[in-house]
């Protein structure tokens, strides 16, 4: 983040012969991710509601090249957006499993993380989708403010640096 | 916690056989949902398809089914307000003033004057924020991203008054038993005169859009057509409703808040299709803010926004149905007391459940792709459905 | 128009109780007359509102509220049904509406409509152990012995394929 294309030209200009740069394959291919992470359309309950208000108008996702695909074969990243039913966990359970490696799973809100007002006395409430799908990102709040979503699509952007991308690649 | 091991349920659909021969009468079942962009969250759709044409949808729901009912009954009534809120979180202010009424009408108490001026405004701002959410997604259903972008651009402006009342974006918990969380915060007013002017234009520039354009009007006009007398046997309301002629509205006809002081006119539509519903949520938007215009006068009126009630309530036995317009039609409650501070029932009727019923009626005959638009005039929330 | 009076005495012979309270109808009958009673309401009620069930502990209640849009009138039929093994004959084929209202109440307590034309669970799944919104049904709030459920979508597959 924060290199511009003036930029880039700016350091191959004095690299000698000019246009090439080097550089760990891993941080071209992280940073290629990292600006680029594409969160399947995945709408549960309430959650979804500030989903789709962080990525229209006034927040403005896809600034950060965070764009919505309708399916899990396209997408790197989940957002599990609001309360997980006994009944939807199978669904989700095969949502995740088509998705290509490496991929990610961010448990938008209270009900996500851990059942939020319906853990007690609901026969129908998976209490935490950590039970179904392994997470990476808890957000809390019910639901969480658009600004907090997009801290998590940022830490979790961040996050890719640590990684060894050709490693995950090959899965 | 480690994860839960367990076997995803295959679906198992009839071989289909590829035809020798004629082409005609080969029919195959689909499954849409319940992770499909164009369903409006967890719903499922069965579908059997001759071809393109549709035979048969059978709506399968309860993919957010979250047992609100049986959890209402281990709760005070103070405590099932918040819970409310999640039923149809697009208008979670009305939701809350549903069961509120029935609290209300089961303790034999009423808000105080301008409590019931705040609440009316506060509802009428939820059906145009309702209805924006709405007019985005359907837009975006038949393939108008634009349209999206702009409502959701004057929604925003909506949820900042909600914020500055009850400091919440989505569930507000706003409306109370006996009253409404808080006073009017200094300059609201101010806020909302600048919103009014703002939507006004917002509406002429979705209009610009959407209302007259060809594509938009060939997805959407003809399509889905069902009789008044059809969707009033179905259990229809809201403008899925009144978009095939009928003016039942119950804020006209069962007057509740300050409903019965302002003037108003229930927008119909006599073509019964998506167009019509379309026409009646555009023209509902304009007579929204009407009722807020002629409302602003009386926030002047300075007054209590709380009526005394007791901090833990104990409500006589006995049992109050209370039914308010909300933004997708009728939104009912019926609280069971018994005497103790936990009911022991506590029923949501949810206008949505209902619309969906009819979904198979209104699809009959028409094209896969025309389910999607059917679907999205209808408006359906799956968080009522299901609840 | 109908007064109150006069549905009460064109209808006494399918009524067991009548009250007006708070400009509401409420009716009482029973299962055997509760059929007799919706035909007769069916001319004037025209919207079918509500349709719903209340453990009391004892019995189930059985609750529907109807609605004349002519005459802007609320009228609610209540009628109660022993625990176990209840049955009302079906209102889906009087008011459409009612099909799904009838599922629920089926589901969610386990009361069986006579002549509904697809009686299926709506809410929870297909083998659902128990009927939750019973009082006796105890929802466990510890979640070690949770598991997910196996779901088929077999009765959907018989329902579309039949003719």
């Amino acid at each position: 983040m924060g290199v511009t294309g003036d930029q880039i030209a700016a350091a191959c200009d004095k690299v000698p012969g000019g246009g090439y740069i080097l550089a760990r394959l891993d941080d071209v291919l992280n940073w290629a991710r990292e600006s680029s992470q594409w969160p399947v359309t995945f709408g549960l309950a309430c959650c979804a509601i500030e989903m789709m208000a962080t990525g229209a108008a006034h927040y403005d996702q896809d600034r950060l090249g965070i764009i919505y695909r309708a399916t899990p074969r396209q997408a790197d990243l989940m957002i599990v957006s609001g309360t997980v039913t006994k009944k939807m966990a199978p669904v989700l359970r095969r949502l995740y499993e088509q998705m290509p490696e490496p991929k990610y799973v961010i448990a938008m809100g209270n009900c996500a993380s851990g059942g939020g007002p319906y853990y007690y006395d609901s026969y129908n409430t998976v209490r935490g989708v950590d039970l179904v799908v392994p997470v990476d990102i808890y957000i809390s709040g019910c639901p969480p403010r658009p600004e907090q979503l997009l801290d998590a699509l940022i830490a979790l952007g961040q996050s890719y640096k640590k990684e060894h991308a050709l490693k995950l690649a090959r899965g | 916690m480690p994860l839960r091991d367990f076997r995803i349920p295959e679906f198992d659909a009839p071989e289909v056989q590829l035809p020798t021969g004629e082409l005609a009468h080969e029919t195959t079942i689909v499954s849409m949902g319940p992770q499909h962009p164009s369903t409006h969250g967890v719903l499922r759709l069965m579908l059997k398809l001759d071809g393109e044409s549709v035979l048969q949808v059978v709506p399968v729901i309860g993919y957010l089914h979250r047992g609100t009912e049986k959890i209402a009954e281990k709760r005070s009534y103070a405590m099932i307000v918040p819970y409310t809120d999640r039923l149809d979180y697009i208008s979670s202010m009305y939701m809350n003033l549903g069961y509120v009424r029935a609290v209300e009408g089961l303790l034999g108490i009423e808000a105080p004057p301008r409590a019931r001026v705040i609440r009316t405004i506060l509802g009428e701002l939820q059906r145009i924020a309702s209805h924006l959410v709405w007019l985005g997604t359907f837009g975006l259903d038949l393939g108008a991203w634009t349209a999206f972008i702009y409502c959701f651009r004057e929604r925003e402006l909506i949820l900042d008054l909600f914020e500055q009342i009850c400091g919440a974006r989505l569930t507000y918990n706003a409306i109370r038993i006996g009253g409404i969380v808080a006073d009017l915060p200094a300059g609201w007013e101010d806020g909302l005169r600048a919103y009014l002017t703002a939507q006004e234009q917002g509406l002429r520039d979705y209009e610009g859009l959407l209302t007259g354009n060809p594509v938009f009007r060939a997805r959407i006009e003809g399509i889905g057509v069902i009789s008044a007398a059809d969707a009033l046997n179905w259990g229809l309301s809201g403008p899925s409703l009144r978009g095939s002629g009928s003016t039942f509205d119950l804020r006209k006809d069962d007057p509740y808040e300050c409903y019965g002081e302002v003037d108003f006119h229930v927008a119909t539509a006599d073509s019964g299709d998506c167009l019509g519903r379309y026409e009646v949520r555009i023209q509902e938007m304009h007579e929204s803010l009407s009722i807020i215009r002629q409302l602003l006068p009386r926030l002047q009126e300075p007054g209590e926004v709380q009526t005394k009630v007791p901090r833990v309530l104990k409500p006589p036995a006995g049992e109050f149905y209370a039914h308010v317009e909300a933004p997708r039609g009728i939104f009912g409650v019926y609280v069971v007391s018994d005497g103790s501070a936990n009911p022991v029932r506590v029923r949501f009727r949810s206008p949505s459940f209902a619309n969906l019923s009819a979904l198979n009626t209104m699809c009959a005959g028409m094209k896969l792709a025309d389910v999607v638009a059917i679907l999205g005039s209808i408006d359906i929330v799956l968080g009522e459905v299901d609840r | 128009m109908t007064t109150f009076a006069q549905l009460t005495h064109d209808q006494r012979a399918h009524l067991t109780g009548s009250e007006e309270a708070g400009g509401v109808w409420c009716l009482t009958t029973d299962p055997r007359k509760v059929r007799a009673l919706l035909e007769g309401l069916r001319p004037a009620f025209d919207y079918p509102e509500d349709l719903t069930c209340i453990d009391t502990g004892g019995e189930l209640r059985v609750f529907c509220r109807l609605w004349s849009t002519a005459q802007r009138q609320a009228v609610h039929v209540s009628l109660t049904i022993p625990r176990s093994r209840g049955h009302l004959p079906t209102a889906s084929d009087l008011w459409r509406g009612y099909e799904w209202q009838e599922r629920e109440v089926f589901d969610l307590f386990g009361v069986q409509f006579d002549g509904h034309p697809d009686l299926r669970r709506i809410l929870t799944w297909e083998g659902f152990p128990g009927h939750p919104l019973l009082k006796d049904f105890v929802v466990d709030n510890d979640d070690s012995s949770w598991e997910i459920p196996e779901q088929t979508d077999q009765e959907i597959i018989d329902l579309l394929s039949r003719e």
